[in-house]
């Protein structure tokens, strides 16, 4: 229900710049749905409610001085090839379905065997590429009407948090 | 043989280069494979204290003293005792010899006698059942199965990657990945060992004591 | 210290490993199958064997070093 709800209504409650409700800590701190690197550079924390401390000195939705590479694990379907027959293995065993409990556990461990022999574990994200995705999100951001707590339900909310300092 | 200061130890086990700053570059992933060890000897933890509530607890069937054959359990203890030393063999190769020869030798015959001590323990637990000493036959046997059978469960698993990085070796050669898994699985042997010094003095040799 | 005699030394490692571990085993079982000693004092021992035959394993063949080793190895 929940999910089906969530996924009906995704279009009229989208706000990509992440921070609908004045939050206090660094999860609200980037765009929604968050790139897959998460934080574009290490935030450095230097007491309890960065993010919320930031956006009233005037620290949040700056670019970095420096982006880096980042070194991001390659997508990978094992985990999911490896999970559901090891389910499918156990659900096999308790109710004692031995021909579904022996293949699916086959099928797991031959998964896990092949992946072992996988080598391109890592890929590197270039710095420009970084950069050129948190500035588009940062001018989202710049673009973006602060909404008030008042009106943080309606649709109008972007996802930039009004503040008072 | 300790007198003698070595080099600094980085991780667990044989460290393949003297030169710390190469360890180190192996050292949280070795690290990480030990700590799994650590859950893995909690477990046997908790079975040998299962297993130490229940030599009484035979209902009928056969207890330690009918069950237990010194002799095979003493060939399984050096079979898998012996499996041990050629690994350690591998990884001095593996670390000094750069020829595939030695290392795949010791590569072979490791497995090979983890599954002769499999055979053995295999057939040990059929003669087991078949005099009517199944593993649902009483809560001793249970215990017993559960424990002697875990361990037996893991060497199988050793064996299998051993193979598995036998044939690894031949296709990428000694990348850094095959090196690591060769560290871990040096440990995985050595631990099993271990595990089976407390099987066999717990279980097999005071059983037979009584 | 070369290479060659560090070698030597570390396969030493194993083989005295090796010969201890299988020392201890022949011990606890011969001590069991000839009865050497009575019920009691044989239980003591055989622990007694294992636990050091333990130590020789985590010496020999794990290489852990009190002093040696990482701290958070230990």
């Amino acid at each position: 229900m929940q999910l089906t709800i969530s996924i009906r209504d995704r279009a009229a409650n989208r706000m990509p710049t992440g921070d609908p409700w004045d939050a206090r800590s660094l999860e609200w701190s980037m765009a929604a749905p968050p790139p897959e690197w998460n934080f574009a550079t290490i935030p450095q924390v230097g007491g309890l409610d960065v993010f919320y401390v930031c956006k009233r000195n005037g620290g949040a939705y700056r670019p970095a001085d420096h982006y880096r590479d980042i070194k991001m694990p390659t997508p990978t379907a094992c985990g999911v090839i490896i999970g559901l027959p090891a389910g499918a293995c156990s659900f096999g065993l308790v109710w004692r379905i031995w021909w579904m409990a022996a293949l699916f556990l086959a099928v797991a461990i031959v998964t896990l065997i092949a992946r072992s022999f996988m080598r391109e574990m890592t890929r590197i994200i270039p710095a420009a590429t970084v950069e050129a995705v948190d500035r588009r999100w940062l001018a989202q951001a710049a673009a973006a009407r602060p909404i008030s707590r008042q009106l943080d339900q309606s649709p109008s909310n972007e996802g930039l948090a009004q503040w008072t300092a | 043989m300790d007198s003698v200061a070595g080099p600094q130890r980085r991780h667990v086990g044989l460290n393949l280069s003297d030169h710390p700053q190469e360890v180190r570059d192996v050292e949280s992933d070795v690290f990480g494979f030990w700590v799994f060890f650590m859950s893995a000897a909690v477990l046997f933890a908790l079975l040998f204290a299962v297993y130490g509530t229940m030599p009484a607890a035979t209902v009928g069937a056969p207890g330690p003293l009918q069950m237990f054959k010194i002799g095979a359990a003493f060939i399984e203890t050096l079979l898998l005792l012996t499996s041990s030393f050629p690994f350690g063999l591998a990884s001095i190769a593996l670390k000094r010899d750069v020829r595939a020869a030695r290392l795949v030798l010791w590569l072979v015959v490791t497995p090979a006698l983890g599954i002769a001590f499999l055979a053995m323990e295999g057939q040990d637990f059929a003669t087991m059942a078949a005099d009517h000493g199944a593993h649902d036959r009483s809560r001793f046997l249970s215990a017993f199965f559960v424990l002697v059978g875990m361990h037996g469960l893991h060497v199988t698993i050793d064996a299998i990657w051993t193979i598995v990085m036998l044939v690894q070796l031949s296709i990428f050669g000694r990348d850094r990945s095959v090196k690591l898994n060769l560290i871990r699985l040096s440990l995985f042997w050595h631990f099993l060992d271990i595990v089976w010094i407390a099987i066999f003095s717990v279980v097999y040799l005071q059983g037979l004591i009584q | 210290m070369s290479s060659p005699r560090l070698e030597r030394r570390e396969t030493m490692t194993y083989v005295v490993g090796y010969r201890l571990a299988l020392l201890l085993t022949c011990a606890a079982f011969g001590l069991v199958y000839f009865h050497l000693v009575g019920a009691r004092l044989a239980f003591t021992i055989v622990a007694g064997l294992g636990a050091v035959q333990m130590v020789v394993q985590f010496r020999c063949f794990l290489h852990i070093d009190i002093k040696r080793s990482a701290r958070a190895d230990l």
